[in-house]
């Protein structure tokens, strides 16, 4: 058995130190991600050391973990409270191991005095080889303390998985405001807390896209009449207005490298795909075709983009490549195939079909091999998927009675419902990485 | 209207002088109106008038009556024309073109309003309009922004092969984000599938 301690990457407010423990056993408990069954892996999750003296926020740093890790379909959460039983250090493994779990999560909890700063210490550990997985220090302030939950959280799907879990992450989404055809852009949470309006004009705005590096937003906005792209910079709030057509301009896509904004742009009545140099200030024309060509999603690569196109006569996936070159057709089943994301990691498109059912459906599809699969069986409206930063999870929205929710979604299909921001529906969502505070 | 009530107040006041020209009691049961029932204006008018009625000739009620059944006439004829004007305006704004789903084409119904639209324009050469596109909650909202607008181009485009100037009919689209239906069934989704004509003010 290896021990590594080591400093990690700090919260804004919060300093934290790891520990890592590597089993040398064979027998560690694994989760391949791809391949999921009906297994869901227990995992206890009891009070805090500490938590008594503050035990609300206990509770809420465990009920952020809870739910985490429960809307990935892979964990079951014990809470063996009422058994008198508190923590890992007042309770030998082989008891743990009688209550079924293989996993417990521990912690302890200090705030002080005045209640603004808190130290949480958290640690995972393997019940059947009776031994310590990974542990966090945190100390921030009371605010921070959903992150601290969030941020083990990740961890823990990190160490059963090998995959970077998608929990201290934010959403970019725009928000119908009630009795009114206005919506105004907001991020948050991506579970819906800690809601930060980014733009609010009054006016209609649209397809909200955030730069890698979380410094532009780009938005279709119909504040000055016609629906025209705008680039907000949000370090400086410096805005301007990158479009002028009378007709529709709407924001695809950055580049992985944030210098290129993919988007769709109608001229002269015709709309076609085009993208705009952040650097040299410049837009080039990527289609040229008289259907309509919207939704350009960027290749990880920087170099491929995937597009919806009805020049074929139904709105269907197409390939093209920042040079320009012929686009090539993706998707040849079903008459209604659109709004194309492309994995931040591999050749996998999400995208919303219409199959023989007239429903639609979330699917996958992979750009060499075409392999499709269908991820959504609900009959119901879907919109919008958005992969998390590391392309393992999906983001989309779906039409329940009068409302639209906000799902998360396995790629094998599982999902999961995200709670709605003081009720308001997230529209049009953009899964981002955590905005770094500004300095 | 107005006009009107005072030319029965002035045959009113012509009638009492002609009565009380005659210096003797009318044949009637009617206690006889004060002097200055004629001065005192519409309030006692009906009474004076009915008071008033044996008096006029044969031929002078006639001809009164002629008068005023003309202006009444008249009168209705300009409100029947208003009303024409403001229902055709009316129609023309709340009268939608309507489509199949995922679809810009016009069919005949849709060619049939369109010629409505067009005669609109030209009895009012100085009306400019904002043709507007929408779509129905089905399908995905950027491809949507691009068949609304799609939806409003064909409609302009038709208008101005009936003649109308194109720089009379700007365009814009708001795919599916403003329902006119609320509903989630065929009906509704059909009714909002449409476009919906803005006059410009």
């Amino acid at each position: 058995m290896r021990i590594a301690f080591r400093k990690c990457s700090i919260l804004a407010l919060a300093l934290s130190l790891c520990w890592v423990v590597y089993p040398s056993s064979q027998e560690r408990i694994r989760i391949d991600i791809n391949q999921v069954g009906d297994y869901l892996l227990p995992i206890a999750l009891p009070e805090l050391k500490g938590e008594t003296a503050d035990p609300a926020l206990g509770q809420q740093i465990r009920a952020v973990m809870q739910r985490d890790l429960e809307r990935t379909g892979l964990f079951r959460i014990l809470e063996p409270n009422g058994t008198g039983i508190q923590t890992i250090q007042t309770l030998p493994y082989g008891d743990w191991s009688r209550l079924g779990a293989a996993g417990v999560i521990a912690g302890q909890l200090e705030v002080s005095q005045g209640r603004a700063a808190v130290t949480l210490q958290l640690t995972l550990h393997d019940v059947a080889q009776q031994l310590m997985l990974f542990g966090k220090v945190y100390q921030g302030s009371r605010e921070t303390h959903r992150r601290m939950a969030h941020r083990f959280s990740d961890h823990v799907l990190q160490v059963f998985t090998g995959e970077q879990g998608p929990f201290d992450t934010q959403v970019i989404c725009r928000r119908p405001i009630p009795d009114s055809n206005a919506t105004e852009i907001v991020r948050m949470d991506y579970d819906g807390h800690g809601v930060q309006r980014l733009v609010a004009n009054g006016a209609l705005n649209m397809a909200p896209v955030l730069s890698p590096d979380g410094a532009v937003l780009a938005y279709t906005s119909y504040r000055d009449g016609a629906p025209d792209v705008y680039l907000l910079n949000l370090r400086d709030g410096q805005e301007e207005r990158l479009t002028n057509a009378p007709g529709l301009a709407l924001a695809g896509s950055w580049s992985p490298d944030g210098r290129y904004l993919a988007l769709s742009q109608t001229v002269n009545g015709n709309n076609d795909i085009f993208i705009y140099d952040t650097r040299r200030r410049r837009f080039k024309r990527l289609t040229n075709d008289l259907g309509i060509d919207v939704s350009p999603s960027f290749a990880p690569d920087g170099h491929r983009l995937v597009f919806t196109s009805d020049r074929g006569g139904s709105p269907q996936l197409y390939l093209t490549n920042v040079k320009g070159g012929k686009p090539a057709r993706l998707t040849f089943e079903g008459t209604y195939n659109t709004a194309p994301a492309w994995s931040p990691r591999d050749d996998t498109i999400a995208f919303i079909g219409r199959d023989e059912d007239r429903t639609m459906a979330i699917y996958t599809i992979h750009a060499e091999s075409r392999q499709r699969q269908r991820l959504s069986f609900r009959s119901r409206q879907y919109e919008a998927p958005t992969w998390d930063p590391n392309g393992r999870f999906l983001m989309h929205t779906s039409r329940v009675g009068d409302a639209w929710q906000r799902y998360m979604v396995r790629q094998d299909g599982h999902d999961k419902m995200l709670p709605a921001a003081n009720g308001l529906a997230c529209l049009s969502p953009q899964w981002v990485a955590r905005a770094k505070p500004s300095s | 209207m107005v006009f009107q009530l005072l030319r029965i107040t002035v045959i009113v006041f012509l009638s009492t002088i002609l009565l009380a020209g005659c210096g003797r009691q009318a044949g009637s049961v009617a206690p006889e109106p004060p002097a200055d029932m004629a001065t005192t204006g519409e309030a006692e008018a009906g009474m004076a008038g009915e008071m008033g009625e044996g008096m006029l000739s044969e031929d002078d009620m006639l001809a009164e009556r002629a008068m005023v059944a003309e202006e009444q006439a008249r009168q209705a004829e300009a409100l029947r024309q208003a009303e024409m004007t403001a229902m055709a305006k009316a129609a023309f704004v709340n009268e939608d073109v309507h489509f199949a789903f995922d679809s810009s084409f016009l069919d005949a119904e849709a060619e049939r309003i369109l010629a409505q639209k067009a005669a609109w324009l030209q009895d009012n050469a100085d009306a400019s309009v904002q043709i507007e596109g929408h779509c129905d909650e089905r399908g995905t909202s950027a491809y949507n922004l691009a068949l609304g607008e799609r939806r409003a181009n064909a409609v302009q485009q038709y208008l101005t092969v009936l003649g109308i100037g194109a720089d009379r009919l700007s365009t814009i689209s708001y795919g599916e984000e403003q329902p006119l239906d609320p509903g989630h069934d065929e009906a509704a989704w059909s009714r909002n599938r449409r476009a919906h004509f803005v006059i410009n003010q």
